[in-house]
């Protein structure tokens, strides 16, 4: 909250002084010019302070929809969590809102009391295949959460080999008889089926985490 | 050896001053078009000016919220009236929408563009003095815009989601609510005077009427 009112307060204190520091005929063009500039270069961080003012997350903690924005409930969420040692750039500190246009709408910083970090990316409707709500939700993103995968054919699907370059081998040491992957659960549920097979209802849930066998 | 062009990318600032340089252009262009015009072609300007409104909408894109689009309708209302302004917020609205993608929105965004240029239309005594443009009132009436449009498209979001989230809804929107209006008086500011020199020319709107007069014994 603080750090909203002292940007507010920037914003219009350097557009009051642009309009002193000019003549009244330029006044006008001036001034407005220098509040649309101060409020372009601010507004990422305006909207991210506003977004935790005024986000209501959902409090059940046997929702599927649990932590995230009340506004997702009837939509269809990505997940994707890290540890905080191993995430993409940008990632490494709380969870990350992000709405279908691509705005950080709010960061819980107390996700898993900080050890998990990562984005869920929300807002999606009318997705009937995981792997379609997947590819749009990293289209989303940009180039935070791309993805590598391997795909075994139709038989065995495909596998996701890295999200956001964070490879589940990088994280924990992969030997013989023992290594790590990226999880899929749907619903906070261990999925029984892969990301190509899922079928989604309206408020799907879909989460991407690092397990180890 | 032919080379890709398409083969270059362009970063987000790169594209964006690239976009301000060719809508600059486009509007030097109408201003400079307007001395070509031997006599008043209200629909030539009505024309270049839904095309200007399309695509400064389409190639400020990159900037949120902020296009000239709004301050056009209010220009059009005030120059052209009420029909106009409702035929200049449904073709701005679908033709860039083909760009920029349609949905129950593009309704909304055609009644809120229409509701503008509708009271502008309505509003005319107050932007319009001694035949010249009032540009403190326009710029107020501009600011008040963004916020107008806002909550009217706004609206299309009750389709999806429950009343109860619409206030914040609201309140989220502000920062682009605020880009809206400031946007708008910039555009006033730099364009509201040469723009309305130029309608002024090819409307009726503050031109006198010859009469005919009976001449008196």
């Amino acid at each position: 909250m603080s750090n909203l009112i002292m940007l507010s307060a920037i914003v219009v204190i350097v557009t009051i002084l642009s309009y002193f520091a000019v003549n009244e005929k330029n006044r006008l063009k001036s001034t407005s010019v220098v509040f649309v500039s101060m409020l372009l270069v601010t507004f990422g961080t305006i909207s991210e302070e506003l977004g935790e003012i005024t986000t209501e997350l959902v409090q059940d903690d046997g929702d599927a929809h649990y932590g995230l924005p009340s506004s997702w409930n009837v939509t269809q969420v990505v997940c994707f969590h890290f540890s905080s040692e191993s995430s993409p750039e940008g990632f490494d500190q709380g969870r990350h809102h992000i709405d279908t246009s691509g705005s950080t709408i709010f960061v819980d910083d107390n996700w898993e009391n900080g050890n998990v970090t990562g984005a869920c990316i929300g807002g999606f409707e009318g997705y009937d295949n995981g792997l379609d709500l997947l590819y749009a939700a990293v289209n989303v993103s940009g180039e935070s959460f791309s993805l590598n995968t391997t795909d075994f054919g139709p038989d065995f699907g495909l596998m996701i080999d890295s999200i956001g370059g964070v490879s589940p081998c990088d994280v924990y040491t992969c030997t013989d008889s023992s290594g790590a992957y990226w999880e899929l659960l749907n619903d906070g549920a261990y999925s029984m089926v892969g990301i190509s097979d899922l079928v989604l209802n309206d408020d799907t849930v879909i989460t991407w985490q690092i397990a180890t066998w | 050896m032919l080379f890709d062009a398409h083969a270059v990318t362009l970063s987000p600032s790169e594209q964006f001053v690239i976009d301000l340089a060719i809508v600059s252009v486009a509007i030097a262009s109408l201003l400079f078009t307007d001395s070509k015009l031997k006599s008043k072609n209200p629909g030539i300007i009505f024309t270049i000016i839904v095309i200007l409104a399309v695509s400064g909408r389409l190639l400020l894109d990159p900037i949120p919220n902020v296009q000239p689009v709004t301050f056009l309708a209010i220009m059009v209302g005030i120059y052209f009236g009420i029909s106009y302004s409702i035929v200049f917020a449904t073709i701005v609205t679908l033709s860039s929408n083909v760009m920029l993608e349609h949905g129950i929105w593009s309704n909304y965004q055609i009644i809120a563009w229409a509701s503008i240029g509708i009271l502008a239309a309505l509003l005319r005594g107050q932007f319009i003095h001694n035949n010249k443009l009032n540009i403190t009132n326009v710029a107020i009436f501009a600011a008040f815009s963004g916020f107008m449009f806002d909550w009217i498209v706004s609206l299309s979001i009750l389709h999806n989601v429950d009343t109860s989230f619409f206030l914040i809804y609201l309140l989220n929107g502000v920062p682009f609510d605020l880009l809206h209006a400031g946007g708008n008086v910039v555009f006033v500011a730099w364009l509201a005077n040469p723009l309305s020199e130029l309608m002024d020319r090819h409307t009726s709107l503050t031109s006198p009427e010859v009469v005919p007069e009976l001449a008196s014994n």
